[in-house]
This record gives structure tokens, sequence and C-alpha cells, in this order.
């Protein structure tokens, strides 16, 4: 399509609201008058947003009047399209949307919100149109702009904690869980954190990269994995590379401030962690060995259990469940203290004597991905125990002696 | 298998749902041969109406067009008649250069914000399929687009109104689930999706316990009751064994067996039976193959060569395109070796085909594969074909 005339708008959307964007495209002058030629109109502040191509005569009007919504005949008459720049070529697509005629006009809908930050561009064919400019004898095409700004959002994000949260972890931790006070934008985050050692050097590799990060729900919550290969033993990347921490030594999980929140704004600080890595964890979590400091009957009192290590701060939080003496579980709340070593649960009723019980779920983990039944890397020549096991269906029962 | 190869079968769908089936004399023994594991499944259990995608993830085409879409985020998986009617039996290969650039414009907005998950090649239309997010953050919107081969036409599914079935992930955390101490933070999310022997296979990881579970549903859906979880473990030196998450697998005979052959995150390449799918809720795997440290296998298939040999092929993150030999696979032992020296590969050989930047990989038609593919000079993200004559 060759340029006829050209013109640009960078549409504002903030107050006071944009009614109608309108130009006249070679008379040089705003008008209502539809008899002065085509022109492009965009409203963008109501849904669905409208491209619209005002200015023709009745006859093309109803012309077009006939053509379906998606008719391929539209894209010959009227495109939007992102504007690219030097990257545009004859095989940019046009923007996908609907069309039609309404009140004499061509309206365009885009199947989706032009979006903030993005150049666009609508080509008219007037001379396919039928309706050329008046005086524009060479003048086949107009072409119109507009834009949306980019929107700028405060950085008021931050990441609220990460967990393990202790100063000590085993050299063999799995995961981290990084928890911010507002939904994040998910699918960079391994540029944005990193382990950092004691000599200032980052730990290259260490964590596990994945098509589709891992978020809770509300993308409140990010669940790091480190590279399960270089934790695990045996395994070639432990072998060659070694484990991502080593014991004794001293590390910082650092989250720089780059990365973004929900709304595409920065996070408001960068956040440090320093910890220590000590020994590897090779032992599942023992029930038989936490220490329960039982509640007295006719009171609310909690139900405190220390692990004796911390355990995982997302499991440990809904693995543990107290039934009464008849089989019934019983409703409460949860809280976790000690950096996740000390469970706490009060009911909401007053507890009765009697024998309640505390159940576990097999797939309860500790910080090195250990759980109740069998250790995270089984050495099948030294212990095979919980190897045939069902680790989902398995429970742990401890008893909880109320008196 | 073999009977396939010579009787290659082409489906002739109205609406890409009412699939007659046909033979086509003749044809040669790469013939569609890949999609013999994608058994044409009845067309039953869909209606008409909206699919409320709350993320838009991994996804698998049976043979006869029907689109299988994992929603990880709504815990479901959805399969979904895509009517496409276009029916290509050329063999060529397909070819679009900066294709996310072109996605991107057609959805009126910029490359980089939109995100690709994953891309399928229809096998009746070829056309390809692509599942992505528009928009960033609190503005994401799940998208199933279509390009046509001939004219590289973007058309956007309309997902308000299709013929679709949807079917809960068995086991898997819903988004209104509760904890008695509040909302659920629990979220699963799909790596791989295969339709195998009329059951759905769907492999991926949770957020919180590092279990490796392979999901299994019959289809057409019939209800959680059918379905069934399995734990995965595999070897390795054959004295650690371990869960891990798999990120990629393939359905294949080995030895006359049906077998799967799964990559996982920290490289192995581990064999097992399907018998002892069925058979258990425990299944170990045999880890027969490492691709080399450091590396992630994303996305494999199957195919025939035009010689009629079988072939696994294995994209991978830091690794060219690696093709494996079934046969190798079936003879070969657990390993029990260590590598001397980083990068190594181990166990079971491969070939390492000169493509590289490959993140996706599908069968296309009866000469080709096509590879959703990242040119390593120009950065551009394309869609390339390349024929099995040469692999």
């Amino acid at each position: 399509m060759s340029k006829g005339s050209e013109s640009f708008d960078l549409v504002q959307m903030t107050p006071p609201p944009l009614i109608w964007v309108a130009l006249l495209v070679g008379c040089g002058v705003a008008s209502g008058d539809d008899r002065a030629g085509p022109r492009v109109a965009v409203d963008l502040t109501r849904t669905p947003q409208v491209v619209e191509v005002r200015g023709l005569s009745r006859a093309t009007a109803n012309r077009l009047q006939r053509l379906a919504p998606n008719d391929s005949t539209w894209l010959r008459l009227v495109a939007v399209y992102v504007d690219r720049g030097a990257e545009d070529s004859a095989s940019t697509p046009a923007v996908i949307g609907r069309y039609g005629v309404s009140e004499g006009r061509i309206r365009f809908e885009p199947r989706f919100r032009f979006a903030a930050g993005v150049a666009y561009r609508v080509e008219v064919d007037t001379s396919a149109l039928g309706d050329r400019e008046p005086g524009g004898a060479q003048s086949a095409s107009l072409t119109y702009r507009f834009a949306l700004p980019a929107e700028n959002h405060e950085r008021t994000t931050r990441v609220t904690g990460v967990y393990p949260s202790v100063a000590r972890v085993p050299s063999n931790l799995l995961r981290w869980y990084i928890e911010t006070s507002a939904p994040m934008e998910p699918g960079n985050a391994l540029q944005h954190v990193r382990l950092m050692d004691e000599a200032g050097r980052d730990v290259p590799g260490a964590f596990l990269a994945l098509d589709e990060e891992l978020w809770d729900p509300e993308r409140r919550r990010l669940t790091l994995l480190f590279d399960p290969g270089r934790v695990k033993r045996g395994v070639r990347t432990n072998v060659e590379s070694g484990a991502p921490l080593i014991a004794g030594r001293r590390y910082h999980l650092i989250i720089d401030d780059g990365w973004t929140d929900g709304t595409g704004a920065q996070l408001a600080s960068r956040f440090d962690h320093a910890f220590e890595a000590v020994e590897a964890d090779r032992r599942s979590p023992e029930p038989d060995r936490w220490r329960l400091s039982l509640p007295r009957a006719s009171t609310r009192a909690a139900l405190q259990v220390s692990f004796g290590e911390p355990l995982d701060h997302a499991l440990t939080t809904r693995m543990l469940l107290v039934f009464d003496p008849d089989g019934e579980r019983v409703p409460g709340a949860v809280t976790l203290a000690e950096g996740d070593s000390t469970w706490s649960f009060t009911p909401s009723l007053p507890w009765l004597a009697g024998d309640y019980s505390l159940r576990v779920g097999g797939a309860l983990e500790d910080l090195a991905g250990n759980n109740v039944v069998r250790v995270f890397d089984v050495d099948r020549r030294v212990d095979s125990s919980g190897v045939d096991r069902d680790v989902a269906g398995a429970t742990r029962a401890v008893r909880v002696r109320v008196r | 298998m073999a009977l396939l190869n010579r009787h290659a079968r082409i489906a002739l769908g109205v609406a890409g749902t009412t699939a007659l089936l046909a033979t086509k004399d003749g044809a040669t023994a790469a013939d569609l041969s890949d999609f013999s594991d994608r058994t044409p499944p009845p067309a039953t259990g869909m209606h008409l109406g909206a699919v409320q995608l709350q993320s838009a993830g991994v996804m698998y085409f049976s043979r006869d067009g029907t689109l299988f879409l994992a929603d990880p985020r709504g815990a479901a998986i959805y399969a979904i008649d895509v009517a496409d009617t276009y029916r290509d039996t050329s063999r060529t290969g397909v070819e679009i250069t900066d294709v996310d650039g072109k996605i991107a414009a057609a959805l009126g907005t910029t490359r980089d914000q939109i995100r690709i998950v994953d891309m399928v090649a229809h096998p009746l239309s070829q056309s390809l399929y692509f599942s992505l997010t528009r928009g960033k953050g609190n503005d994401a919107v799940p998208v199933l687009v279509r390009v046509t081969k001939a004219d590289e036409k973007v058309t956007v599914l309309p997902l308000e109104n299709i013929r679709n079935a949807r079917a809960d992930i068995p086991d898997a955390p819903t988004p209104d689930a509760k904890t008695s101490w509040g909302d659920s933070k629990r979220t699963f999310s799909v790596t791989h999706l295969a339709l195998v022997d009329g059951e759905l296979y769907i492999a991926g990881l949770g957020n919180e316990e590092f279990a490796s579970t392979l999901r299994r549903m019959p289809y057409p859906f019939v209800g959680k009751e059918a379905s069934t979880t399995v734990e995965m473990y595999h070897t390795s030196h054959d004295r650690y064994e371990t869960a891990s998450p798999i990120e990629s697998f393939v359905a294949i005979d080995l030895g006359g067996k049906p077998s799967l052959v799964a990559g996982y995150g920290c490289s192995p390449i581990v064999t097992l039976a399907r018998a002892e799918l069925a058979a258990g809720k425990h299944v170990r795997g045999k880890t027969v193959a490492e691709l080399g440290g450091g590396n992630r296998p994303f996305d494999m298939i199957r195919y025939t060569n035009a010689k009629g040999k079988e072939y696994i092929l294995v994209a991978n993150s830091n690794r060219t395109l690696t093709r494996l030999d079934p046969e190798q696979l079936a003879a070969a032992k657990a390993m029990t070796s260590s590598v001397k020296q980083a990068w190594e590969p181990a166990g079971v050989g491969y070939l390492p085909v000169a493509i590289v930047g490959v993140l996706q990989l599908d069968n296309y038609n009866a000469d080709n594969i096509v590879m959703l593919k990242r040119n390593i000079e120009t950065g551009s993200l394309d869609v390339v074909s390349e024929t099995m004559r040469w692999l």
C-alpha cells in the first residue's frame, strides 16, 4: 500500500478520559463532515476498543455492510498493524479483530485490548473503498498512527521472606520459597535470584531451570529448586560440578531489585539473605523422636511439636493434622516458629481428656527433601528402607495424650 | 507398528472430530508412522461451550486432530475439537521466520509481551498450534493460536465457544483448594502430555513435595475414579535411587515391549515397561544413558526414517538435537559407572544431529519433522522443518 497521508497520535489514557480522538486526513481540518472523505478515529477507553473509518459515502457503507465480521476482504480495505519499525515486513500480520459497519462507519474491534507502550498503524485503502479523498488524485491510501503510553507503576513490591529462614541449612538443601508482598511477573526469576559464595562469586547453575516456574496461585510465592542433579549423590552433575553448597561455607541468596512484579514495576529493594551450609542431611524426619508439649484438658492451650530440625515450610503447614479420640479431625490454627522447627496447634474448642493423634503425611519433607517414608536419594547398598513404599498415601501417627 | 508402516492411515475428518479412517495403499514406510501411538479416540464426551483457561500449558495432538491441552493452574486437561478441516497431504516442510514476532503482531502486541509455552503440529492440516500467554503479570491472558502452513495466517482459537471435554488432573491441587489454615498455595506444573494406548499420560512436578508422579487418565474422559497416579523413581549408577520430575517422554516399543523413554531434568534417559505402570503405584525406571551434565531434555519425539528405521529425537537445552536408537536403549543394561570428566555423555550413545537451539519438536508429515528453533546467529525464533531422509 502506498503511503498517502500520515498522522500520529499518542493517546493519553490518564484523566481527563478520552472521548474520541479523530483526525481528518487529507483536508487538514478536523470536522464532522462525512463528505470530507475517509478518516480514522480511535476510541481506546471503551470496551471493546474501536478503530473507526468515518466519512464513507452511503453507497460504500451499504456495500460493506454485507461483509461478514471476519471476511478476508476487510484486510484489503482497513488493517491495523503493530508498528514494528525496521522489523516490519510484508509478512507481518494485521491485528486480529472483528469488522463491521455501523452508522455509516467501518468499525474494527481488536480481539485483545491494545497494549500500553505499543505503537499501532491503521492503513486504509481509500481507492479500494471507492472513497478516494477529494483532491488526492495520487493518494490511494491513508495511514494513521496511535500509541498508548507505557504505564509506569510505583515500586512498592518487596520480598517479604525466604524459607528456610534459618541461618544454617544442610548442604543438600533442596529448595527455597521466596515470598513477596504482591503478585510477581513469572518467567524470569533465574535472572534475578542468585547464589553468592563468601568470596562474592556467583555459584553458577545452582538452581533448576524450568519452562514453567513454580508459583503459588497468587504468584506471591516462588519455589526455587536447587538443581537436583547437583544435590543428588552419584548423579553426573554432582560428580562433575559438585553440590552447589559446601558444608562449612557461608553464602548469600540475593534477589536483585530488577525483578518485576505483576504490574511491571521493579522491586522496591534488593533482598539479601545470609546463611551457612552445614553437614548434609540424609535422614528422614522421624515423628517418633519429636518432642511434644502436651496441652491440658479443658484448655485451648497449644499442642507444640519440636521436630529437632527445621522442616519444609510449605509441607509442614499442611501435612500435620490432629484427630480426636473418635477419629474426627480437630479444627484449629497452626503456627510455625523457630525457623520451621516448631509446630503449634491451637484448637478451636478446648481439648478433652483422652488420646488424640497427630497424623503426619508420608510426603512431609525436611530441608533436604527427605520425606517421612524415604530419604531423598536412597543408597540401596546401605539402606533400602522405604524404597518400595508408597509415599503419597502413607501416614505416621503420633499419640497425643491429653489429661 | 509394522502394519501401520505398510498401510499408513489417513484420517479424513469433518470438523476434526467425526474422523473416518481410510487406508492409503502404496504409502512409504515413513508415512504417518510417527503418529501410530496417537490412537484416534472416539469423539465422545465433547460439548460446545467455553474453555475457561487459567493457564495455557503443554499440548498433544491425537491422530484425528483432537488437541489435548493442559491447564496446570486450573488443574485440568482439555480435549478440544479445533475444527481444523483443511487437509494437506503434501510432503514439503514448513518454514516461518520470526514466528513469535508475527504471532505477537496478530495479537496486537510485541514479541516481548508474549510467552510461547508449546508448539504442536496438526497431523492432518499441517497447521501449527501454539499455546502462549499474551501480556505479562496481572494482565497475562492464556491464548491458543493456529498458524497455517501455506500463508502463515494467524487465528485465535475461539475458546469462548468450542467443542471440548474437560477433566480434572488426578490428585492435582485445585485453584480453590483450602487447607484448614487458609488458601492452599499448592500448584502443579505439567511438563509433558501424551495419549498412549487410550490413556493420557501426564508428567509434571509440584511446587511443594518433590515427588515424581506420572498421572494417567483414560480418554474419552470417564471421571476421576478411573485415573491413577504412579510414583516414579530411577536409579543412578545402579546404586542411588531417587525421585525426579520427568521433563519429557515418548511412548515406544522397546524389544517388543510397550515402554516409556523418559528424559529427566538432571539429564538421565530412563526406560521402563508400561506394564509396570499398570501393576503398581511405585515404579522404578532404568537409567540407560546420560546425555551429559548441565542439560535439560526439552522435548522428545519418535519417528521412522525413509529406510524404515525407528529413532527417538531429543531437543536439549544445552546440547544439539540428539538422536537415540531404540534398539540400543532396549538392549542396554542399567548404567553402573561414573563419568571421568565434565559434560561427558555416558551409557547408550547418541548421534549429535547438527541442529542447535531446538525448543520444541513434533512429527509433521510423511517426510518431515517440525521444530521451534532459536536461530543462534540472528536470535530469531523460527519454525523450521527437517527431512527425515537424513535423520
